[in-house]
């Protein structure tokens, strides 16, 4: 580095000149005085540069001068054009920095990429967990009486669907009953979910609403936008349509009491119109209508009948910290209106009151209509979230400080010219809060691209809204400041406790803690990274497994319609025959459900060698004639329906395996074995069915009866032939057309089945995302580290080559070390890995067995990876001219 | 090295008395005290100066700025009338303050 006295000495002299304290002739003064010192230094035989730094240190501290100077001068007046030449001065060491700064990022092109990449990449992920918790946690918080809404559930301990024995239904009594009777309670609103064709002319729509009372929107904040909030639900047959359903239906006409075809049936009035409801709702609907003219509602409410537990129960406080005490009222209503008689207490069924605040994130019940979220994935998001945006920082930070070891000469020398301390550590924190900014800025880029992806991924509907938001903008301030100070303080620190004699003639810092903690962070990354593939593969396979295990039934090529319209039902049969008529066309049934999901309980009982009190409770499975020809079970004793045999309909039944294990039978006994069905049928058993799985692969293969009901259709299916499959659909469309107005809707029996697994295959693909996330973070920390290293050990590698090693040597020399690291971290995280995989895969009935080989792949991919990432560093030193690192000594 | 406050009450001190053997300007001030005492006693520029500029406004130095030939301008310091009064004044003082001391420290039998 060339070293000119003038300029140095002039670069000494800012400081003071542009100081009010300070006089010119002061500063004359003391540079006098300095040169004085540099040549009589001189005389003595130092060379410039060493006399300068050593007269600058023999003069005295700048700060001491001042408080000196101001000390004697106190009371001096501070000459204006000072000020303005101090503003100057700031100013233009202000453009200095940036200069310095991005010639800096010019010239460690490579590694800035990383460093901000790496910082690009965790604020990113960040941001998008944060909008998603965000999200969930602002669920029906727009209703004004939010705190004090409550929603009734009920616990029936002992009688389990599912796997679960809470129930989110509800009587459509209940309502009413509390708002009478119960002075805690202001006004409750029984409503259920509707799908609904509402018709205009031609025109027909199929939509998903709510049947609701007059009291709905006395307990919910849905703002008509048209008509009365009072008067709207009372009539019946009057409905509520959102704005964007009523532009569908009308147009731009004012829909406000004008009338509508419901359900192919009915005439009902438009009596108000309320804004779509917003993204973060559990209650979701393009419609109300009145429950007023619902058959149903209208029956178990002027009947009290309180055995019909198909609505849902809202209700609001009349004060808000009395629901406990409404609780505890609860147990007497059940007494009073909901148990029989002689019915055992300890088999009541117990109501629960929820806060709807917890609807979303916290539901556990049967047949909900919210819940759609959970808690924990909340906690786990955030966890994640917040471990991201920590290893990124730490990353930045390792990295940063490895940047820096080049740029010590830099910092030397200011300070030998005089910088302060507070100085440089304002200049690299500032370096590293725009770096952030920058980085945020990209970030803001990708969570935008992402957005639509992700918000897919949790299903929910995720956006950047500005103006909306009110905490996004100052949060994301926020984050750049904490985040570029906390980033940015260490190697800010490091830089300016450098003491300059030691930078200027190359002696570097090898403390040993700030290594360890490296390491560290290097184990944890790697660790975590570890566990997540292992976590990915593990739901991969047991996705594989589920989706290639045994069903016992065909899956493939099986159009299933579910059935709107209830007329249709008289008209199977020619619906059938015209669909048959087709050759692609091989086999039509009717169901009640479909085999992936069958969710029909009842109970059997009353069979030879039983005694008054045993019940089995099963599952009922209603089909048509020819279900074996479409869905494909295996009947493997005895017969299934016949036409021939007219009883079938009424008395005979097929059972599965696991009904006739449960009752003790083998598959030849049970032809013809008797029992009574839901307390009132008698059924023989006609056939044995081979177990097919009904359920998701969560629950093991329960008891079953099927029962031949052609008439009540839910479901009509039909096999087909693979080829040419469109027009297939279209023909079996123009056949539905001529019996039912209402939209073909057709979905394949192996989408329904995907379905099921819905949740474990989002949680697959969020894994695989974050499990790439982790990697590369790991793998850009390791890259730091290496490039650390590589950097402190260049004199080593140097005298090493010099010595004879050959290049391989010294890779496998560097190398060794981090693989180390990396082992280690696949010993931590193994044993973690497997318990919580393990666990997972326990909540599958039917699942795959997780071996050691997993992990050795697992642990073998891993070290390649982080091989790769060294390599760089490690060939690039080995490559090193071993003259040119060993010049500056 | 001394403390701050010592060096203060005494640069005073030392400052007139260097100057009583002539004009000077601040380097070689400061090296005459440092070879005076031996090395025993320095200060740095940024102590000397300060006390330098409150003795000249208390009156008791003069400064001009001076151009040898061939060297750079110096600002040169001298003795006033004032500041030689003070000196004397200064030696006066010293040694009862010293005696005073050197009584306490170690003590000897006086006749006064």
């Amino acid at each position: 580095m060339f070293f000119d006295l003038e300029t140095a000495i002039a670069a000494w002299r800012r400081p003071y000149e542009v100081n009010p304290t300070f006089s010119v002739e002061d500063v004359d003064e003391l540079e006098g005085s300095l040169r004085d010192r540099i040549e009589a230094l001189m005389e003595k035989g130092l060379s410039e540069k060493a006399a300068f730094r050593s007269a600058v240190k023999r003069a005295g501290s700048y700060g001491r001068a001042e408080t000196e100077y101001r000390k004697v001068y106190w009371g001096k007046v501070k000459r204006e054009h000072r000020l303005k030449d101090e503003l100057i001065w700031r100013l233009s060491m202000l453009k200095n920095y940036v200069i310095i700064a991005l010639r800096t990022l010019r010239k460690q092109k490579g590694y800035a990429f990383i460093n901000i990449a790496g910082l690009v990449i965790g604020l990113a992920c960040f941001m998008l967990i944060l909008l998603f918790v965000q999200h969930e946690l602002s669920y029906d918080q727009f209703h004004e009486k939010a705190d004090r809404i409550y929603r009734v559930a009920r616990h029936l301990p002992g009688r389990v669907f599912l796997g679960s024995d809470y129930y989110a239904v509800t009587p459509a009594s209940l309502a009413s009953t509390l708002e009478k009777e119960y002075p805690e309670v202001a006004s409750a609103t029984s409503i259920k979910n509707q799908r609904a064709l509402l018709g205009l002319g031609k025109q027909h729509v199929l939509e998903e609403g709510l049947l609701a009372d007059a009291h709905f929107l006395d307990v919910f904040t849905f703002p008509l936008r048209l008509g009365d909030a009072k008067t709207a639900l009372i009539e019946p047959n009057s409905i509520l349509l959102t704005e964007s359903l009523a532009r569908k239906i009308f147009g731009d006409v004012d829909p406000l009491g004008r009338t509508l075809l419901y359900q192919n049936q009915d005439i009902y009035t438009v009596t108000g119109i309320i804004p779509d409801v917003p993204g973060n709702s559990s209650l979701r609907f393009t419609f109300i209508a009145s429950a007023h003219s619902n058959a149903d509602y209208l029956r178990d409410t002027a009947g009290a009948r309180w055995n019909n537990n198909s609505w849902h129960t809202f209700f609001v406080l009349t004060q808000r910290r009395s629901a406990a005490q409404l609780q505890a009222k609860m147990p007497a209503l059940v007494e009073k209106y909901i148990a029989q008689e002689g019915d055992d207490p300890a088999t009541h069924a117990q109501l629960i009151l929820q806060p709807f605040q917890d609807v979303h994130l916290r539901s556990y019940f049967n047949f909900d209509i919210g819940g759609r979220g959970s808690i924990t994935y909340v906690y786990l998001f955030a966890a994640i979230g917040l471990v991201i945006l920590l290893l990124a920082c730490i990353n930045y930070t390792n990295l940063a400080v490895a940047r820096s070891i080049k740029r010590t000469r830099e910092v030397g020398l200011r300070k030998v010219v005089g910088a302060g301390h507070r100085q440089l550590i304002g200049q690299f924190l500032g370096e590293s809060v725009l770096m952030t900014a920058l980085a945020l800025v990209l970030a803001l880029g990708l969570v935008h691209l992402l957005l639509p992806f992700f918000g897919h991924l949790v299903e929910r509907p995720l956006r950047l809204d500005y103006a909306g938001n009110g905490l996004l903008l100052p949060g994301l301030l926020a984050l750049v400041g904490l985040v570029g100070l906390l980033s940015g303080s260490y190697p800010a620190f490091f830089m300016a406790s450098l003491r300059p004699i030691e930078v200027l003639t190359g002696k570097t810092d090898r403390r040993a803690t700030r290594f360890r903690a490296q390491r560290l962070l290097i184990v944890g990354q790697y660790a975590i990274s570890i566990a997540l593939v292992v976590g990915s593969v593990v739901i991969y396979r047991q996705m594989q497994y589920m989706q290639q295990k045994e069903l016992g039934y065909d899956r493939e090529h099986i159009v299933t319609v579910r059935v709107q319209d209830a007329a249709l039902h008289q008209h199977y049969t020619s619906l059938r025959e015209e669909w048959l008529r087709n050759p692609q066309i091989v086999a039509v049934t009717s169901s009640g459900s479909l085999p992936t999901n069958i969710d029909w309980r009842q109970q059997i009982r009353g069979w030879a060698g039983s005694s008054e009190d045993d019940q089995l409770p099963i599952y009922r499975f209603d089909t048509g004639y020819d279900f074996l020809e479409v869905f494909g079970m295996e009947v493997i004793a005895g017969r299934s329906f016949s036409r021939e045999v007219p009883t079938d309909i009424d008395e005979g039944c097929l059972i599965n395996e696991a009904t006739a294990r449960a009752l003790g039978w083998t598959l030849q006994e049970a032809i013809g074995k008797q029992f009574i069905h839901d307390n009132i049928y008698e059924r023989t058993v006609i056939g044995v069915v081979k177990d097919f799985h009904m359920h998701s692969m969560h629950l093991t293969i329960e008891p079953l009866i099927i029962l031949l009901n052609p008439d009540q259709a839910g479901y009509i299916s039909a096999k087909v032939r693979p080829d040419n499959l469109t027009e297939t659909i279209a023909s079996l469309e123009r056949s539905m057309k001529q019996f039912s107005p209402y939209p073909f809707e057709y979905q394949f029996l192996d989408e329904h089945f995907d379905q099921l697994y819905k949740a474990e295959l989002h949680m697959g693909e969020m894994f695989g995302f974050f499990t790439i996330l982790a990697l590369l973070i790991a793998s850009l920390g390791l890259f730091g580290l290496a490039a650390y290293t590589a950097q402190q050990r260049t004199k080593e590698i140097s005298v090493r080559k010099v010595l004879g090693a050959s290049v391989v040597g010294i890779v496998a020399l560097l190398s060794k070390d981090f693989l180390k690291l990396v082992a280690l971290a696949v010993l931590i995280a193994t044993p973690l890995a497997y318990v919580a995989m393990q666990r997972w895969l326990e909540g599958f009935a039917y699942r795959i067995e997780i071996g050691p080989g997993l992990f050795v792949l697992t642990g073998v991919l891993v070290v390649l990876i982080a091989l790769l990432t060294v390599s760089y560093q490690s060939i690039r030193a080995a490559l090193a001219d071993p003259v040119k690192s060993l010049r500056y000594e | 090295m001394l403390t701050r406050e010592l060096a203060g009450a005494s640069a005073k001190s030392l400052i007139l008395s260097v100057l009583a053997q002539g004009e000077s300007y601040g380097y070689v001030i400061l090296q005459r005290i440092e070879v005076l005492s031996d090395g025993a006693l320095s200060c740095d520029d940024s102590t000397l100066y300060p006390v330098l500029h409150r003795l000249k406004k208390q009156g008791l130095l003069a400064s001009s700025w001076r151009q040898a030939d061939n060297q750079r301008r110096r600002k040169y310091y001298a003795l006033t009338a004032k500041g030689k009064k003070a000196l004397a004044h200064e030696k006066q003082q010293c040694p009862r303050v010293d005696t005073v001391l050197a009584q306490l420290w170690d003590p000897q039998p006086r006749l006064t």
